[in-house]
């Protein structure tokens, strides 16, 4: 009943900070929005709109005419580019590099009549996504006019088949939606979060306010205290997840096996070792601030080298071994796996092992510095 | 004879070189008020925290009640309240939600409307402690301190920081206290609060227990007299001529001061001194010896340096 | 002889910081931590500016060439078909050809976002390219592909993430050690010192914030040095231009952040609204996602935020995309005017009664 209602009102001193409720509860939803709206929308139909610049020949040639039937079917409704005619190439490429074109293409005129087949120039800006993504667009398009032309000259003419082959690591790995695949991301960035920086900055903040102190004048035991802010935390990552559930069921309408119990089961080993991890940060800072560098440190780090959004494994090995070491790289992953998607190479038996032993280091750390954590003396 | 509810014996403690509590022995009495006076720095706090279980002394022992508990057993946390020197509770909530939380840590409550009431917080009963005033968060650490009606209560510096009239308000909530036969100890450095409400002194300096027992027993120690003190017009410092008063000392700022045993026969003396001597007397006082006296006559210092 | 206030306070504010770790931490080395990890993400390691394609082919062609021209993909050859599979799995490559003269078999990772935006472009382009080599064919349209620079350098993808990097880190030093600085000092009392002091305004807001502007600086220094020497950036950087770049950003960056302190009295929630714009900008900055992903209406809403004009900026002073002299002074003078003009109305604000 005593850690009950400890724990119930140490819960509620922190929900009613506005940064506790709004880091917690509500930057979840809005990071699974944008996440969504801007992943979700990759390689979905609806191309790409690039701006393009044209000079043409004023010649009647075949090539002109190639040239231009070539340019006219890229522009046309419906596809990537919108064509502009320039008269000359100078003021185009001066546009292109104050970013009003993506790419210049130029017909050229023929020299002599020596050279009949005149170049056709695609100019771009290097190093510029949009330009050099548009470049090769057009390369593509001129390169597969030239092979209809060659098609139709009545020379023989052997075509390649071709075909995209997905891989993936198990054969029962099965591809998912975006919102989806993003889910388990976004739900251990949460528990991240809660566990690296609520944790360990509630815990340094009543340590060194006094609030501690007067708490150890009172009956409850150091365990009971510490149980009540496990509760706390699992509270707020309780509620959190909850809410980002509802998002994804309702909203997204996320069905790919989010509500079983593999998924559910992560998530609660996820919480574990995370907070484990959460408090042997708070264990190794003296200072309320060490623990918001700490803090802040590990969370960029296990986000963005755990796997969460970019492929990881193709890393140099002078980095990859930090991929290896995070316990986010397989907490993610088992979440994944949980869905049907295996997106890493890591064996099942590695996938649990190395949170569980991050989450035992951790709790072994913390448990030698407990009093220190505590403020007791 | 009242019950010894706290013996503290040959306490020490020490911060490398630094004799924080250096051999302190006391004993407390059932219903006693006890206040533990000193300058800043001179062991009070770390003496009280170590009585409270905050602190582990390097050795001496502590035994509460009857039975000889120790500090950090629970039979102890259940019948005593403490408030600290600086009061920290949970910002966002309400004096009310305080009191509850705290209440619900202890086996025996008492209702928190009547806590509120007691100490006055009943306008303030809604309002987030981050939002309370200085005063109305010593009111709340004072409740807090009360939340399980403790057989022992340990104020420490309660009244630092507060107005007069706060302060006022708060002696009488201990002398209330007192009534309902509370055994209370505070530590203070403010002489008048140890000399209003307690019933016995010990005064520290430096670690150590310099003087101990009531008002009138410190009083007593230095010799009991009381002090005339005046100004001469005209002289900022002592004339050689004022050699007949040995116990005249020159306190500062043009302002004399006379200990004596027999004020009427001491001022007559110094009425007919200023009158053949040609000298005007003013802003004549006499006032009683007080605990600032008491330390100076031991220690050579003020209390209040 | 006496100080002036304005010294006193730079001085003061200076040091302050100086001894603050997490403020050291949050200003100069968390930019810089940012940088090294997206860098070295985006960089992909050693071919930071091509993308590997595994290779394996059966025939008796030789494809590498081909491959090597038709787009920005590096050949990698595997021995058999088997390894370049697992080479994909592995995450050691992300796209993978095997052809066998008649037909060509793309693997990729049936995860990876990235590689299958890109996948329907390589497959066209490398088809295009092995019929031509097949079939000899002597092409019509002869192509002819001239890269430009924007700027006084040939710049690439990673060169742009990292001077998105920059612009993120400029910005945020400015606007959130603001708002940290000044949360501080109100919640410390510091404030009130300062507002019984003769000090006027605007000695106090520039006595405040001109420490910023040193920090921002070294924060930079300290992150064009890594750019450079970790991740070989290609820039080249017109020191005065950097400087101007830098003071006028932080200034208007300093301004939002007092803008924020302003609107928004109590200090943490300040910090967290702060949070939320800089969280804002940085997916809109590019730097975590192409800015290209980006739909159509976040792209706009990008257009309003000052992200966009220090870009602009940033990229003019390091060499990879030049403005006019007239717009990089049009958007120095008003993003400094802007700074100039919310530190004005802050430091009245801040030491006026009335607020409180």
């Amino acid at each position: 009943m005593r850690l009950w209602n400890f724990g119930k009102g140490f819960f509620i001193a922190e929900i009613r900070e506005f940064e506790v409720l709004f880091w917690s509860l509500v930057f979840p939803l809005i990071l699974y929005f944008f996440l969504s709206a801007i992943l979700g929308s990759v390689g979905k139909g609806g191309a790409p709109s690039f701006e393009l610049g044209v000079i043409k020949s004023s010649t009647n040639s075949m090539e002109a005419i190639a040239i231009e039937k070539t340019i006219t079917a890229v522009s046309d409704a419906d596809q990537p580019f919108k064509a502009t005619i320039f008269s000359d190439l100078t003021s185009a490429v001066d546009s292109m590099k104050r970013d009003k074109l993506d790419v210049v293409v130029i017909h050229n005129e023929p020299a002599s009549e020596a050279s009949s087949k005149p170049p056709i120039e695609i100019h771009f800006i290097s190093g510029r996504e949009s330009s050099e993504v548009a470049a090769n667009i057009l390369e593509i398009a001129f390169a597969r006019a030239n092979l209809e032309i060659a098609k139709h000259s009545g020379q023989e003419f052997r075509e390649l088949s071709s075909e995209a082959i997905p891989l993936k690591i198990s054969a029962k790995s099965k591809s998912i939606a975006y919102k989806d695949y993003i889910f388990p991301s976004v739900a251990l960035m949460m528990i991240l979060s809660v566990a690296l920086f609520n944790s360990p900055l509630s815990l340094s903040f009543y340590r060194s306010s006094g609030t501690n102190k007067k708490l150890f004048t009172t009956p409850l035991k150091p365990m009971e205290y510490f149980g009540a802010h496990l509760f706390k935390l699992l509270a707020t990552m309780l509620i959190s997840l909850t809410l980002l559930y509802a998002m994804a069921g309702f909203i997204y309408r996320v069905k790919s096996g989010i509500f079983s119990a593999a998924f559910i089961g992560t998530l609660f080993l996820a919480m574990l070792t995370l907070v484990s991890f959460g408090l042997m940060i708070a264990s190794l800072s003296r200072k309320e601030s060490t623990a918001g560098i700490l803090g802040q440190v590990c969370y960029q780090i296990m986000m963005f080298m755990g796997g969460f959004f970019f492929p990881v494994f193709g890393l140099p090995w002078g980095i990859r071994w930090l991929v290896y070491m995070l316990p986010t790289t397989y907490l993610v992953e088992l979440l994944r796996r949980a869905m049907g998607v295996t997106s890493a190479p890591i064996g099942i038996v590695w996938l649990i092992s190395v949170p569980m032993a991050w989450l035992i280091l951790s709790a072994v750390v913390f448990s030698m510095n407990f009093r220190k954590v505590m403020g007791n003396e | 004879m009242s019950k010894i509810v706290l013996k503290a014996s040959h306490l020490k403690k020490y911060y490398g070189s630094t004799k924080a509590v250096d051999d302190v022995s006391f004993e407390l009495c059932e219903g006693e008020v006890l206040a533990i006076l000193g300058p800043n720095g001179a062991g009070k706090t770390t003496t009280l925290e170590m009585i409270e279980g905050l602190r582990n002394a390097d050795s001496g022992l502590i035994a509460f009640f009857e039975e000889g508990f120790a500090p950090s057993q629970v039979q102890v946390k259940e019948r005593i309240g403490v408030q600290l020197q600086s009061s920290s509770f949970f910002r966002y909530l309400s004096v009310r939600e305080t009191l509850q939380l705290f209440g619900g840590l202890y086996a025996k409550q008492v209702p928190v409307s009547e806590l509120i009431s007691t100490m006055s917080l009943e306008e303030k009963e809604k309002t987030l402690v981050k939002n309370l005033s200085g005063g109305q968060l010593q009111r709340l650490a004072l409740a807090v301190a009360l939340v399980n009606d403790p057989l022992l209560i340990f104020l420490d510096e309660p009244t630092t920081g507060l107005d007069p009239q706060a302060r006022r308000a708060h002696w009488d909530t201990v002398l209330a206290l007192k009534k309902q036969d509370k055994t209370i100890v505070l530590t203070t450095h403010y002489m008048e609060e140890a000399e209003y409400l307690a019933d016995r002194i010990i005064i520290m300096d430096h670690g150590k227990i310099v003087a101990s027992g009531t008002l009138e027993e410190l009083i007593a120690s230095i010799g009991g007299k009381d002090y005339i003190s005046f100004r001469i017009q005209g002289l900022e410092s002592l004339p050689s001529a004022l050699g007949t008063f040995p116990e005249l000392k020159d306190t500062g700022a043009g302002l004399f001061e006379l200990s004596s045993g027999d004020v009427s026969s001491d001022l007559a003396r110094l009425f007919e001194y200023a009158a053949l001597n040609n000298l005007r007397l003013d802003d004549i006082r006499i006032r009683r010896p007080d605990l600032d006296d008491v330390f100076l006559h031991i220690t050579g210092r003020k209390l209040r340096d | 002889m006496n100080r002036s206030p304005l010294i006193s306070l730079v001085v003061a504010t200076f040091r302050e910081s100086l001894r603050n770790k997490a403020e050291i931490f949050f200003n100069l080395f968390f930019p810089l931590l940012f940088l090294l990890i997206f860098g070295t993400l985006q960089s992909g390691g050693d071919a930071y500016r091509k993308t590997w394609m595994g290779l394996y082919q059966s025939g008796d062609q030789d494809i590498q060439n081909v491959i090597a021209q038709s787009g920005a993909w590096e050949p990698k050859i595997y021995s058999t078909e088997k390894e370049l599979q697992e080479a994909i799995l592995s995450g050691e490559i992300n796209l993978g050809l095997s052809y066998n003269g008649s037909h060509a078999r793309f693997f990729y990772k049936d995860d990876d976002l990235r590689t299958q935006s890109k996948l329907s472009l390589a497959q066209m382009s490398i088809i295009a390219a092995l019929e031509k080599q097949n079939n000899k064919v002597k092409p019509l349209l002869r192509i002819n592909r001239i890269p430009h620079s924007a700027g006084r350098m040939m710049a690439s993808g990673l060169d742009y993430t990292l001077a998105g990097i920059i612009s993120i880190a400029i910005l945020s030093t400015g606007m959130m050690s603001v708002v940290s600085m000044f949360g501080r000092y109100q919640k410390s009392g510091v404030l009130n010192q300062l507002r019984i002091a003769p000090l006027k305004p605007i000695s106090f807001i520039m006595g405040s914030t001109l420490s910023r502007i040193i920090l921002s600086f070294i924060s930079l220094l300290l992150i064009l040095g890594a750019s450079v020497l970790i991740l070989k950036a290609a820039f080249v950087i017109n020191w005065v231009l950097l400087a101007i770049t830098m003071i006028s950003s932080t200034m208007g960056m300093m301004a939002v952040g007092l803008l924020l302190n302003l609107v928004f009295r109590n200090p943490e929630t300040a910090n967290t609204a702060a949070g939320i714009l800089m969280f804002v900008m940085y997916f809109l900055a590019g730097v975590f996602f192409p800015a290209a992903l980006l739909p159509g209406y976040m792209r706009a809403f990008s257009a309003i935020l000052p992200l966009k004009y220090v870009s602009t900026l940033v990229r003019h002073s390091l060499g990879l995309e030049l403005i006019s002299g007239s717009q990089f002074a049009l958007i120095s003078i008003a993003l400094t005017l802007g700074g100039i003009l919310m530190l004005w109305l802050a430091g009245n604000r801040f030491l006026s009664s009335k607020r409180h």
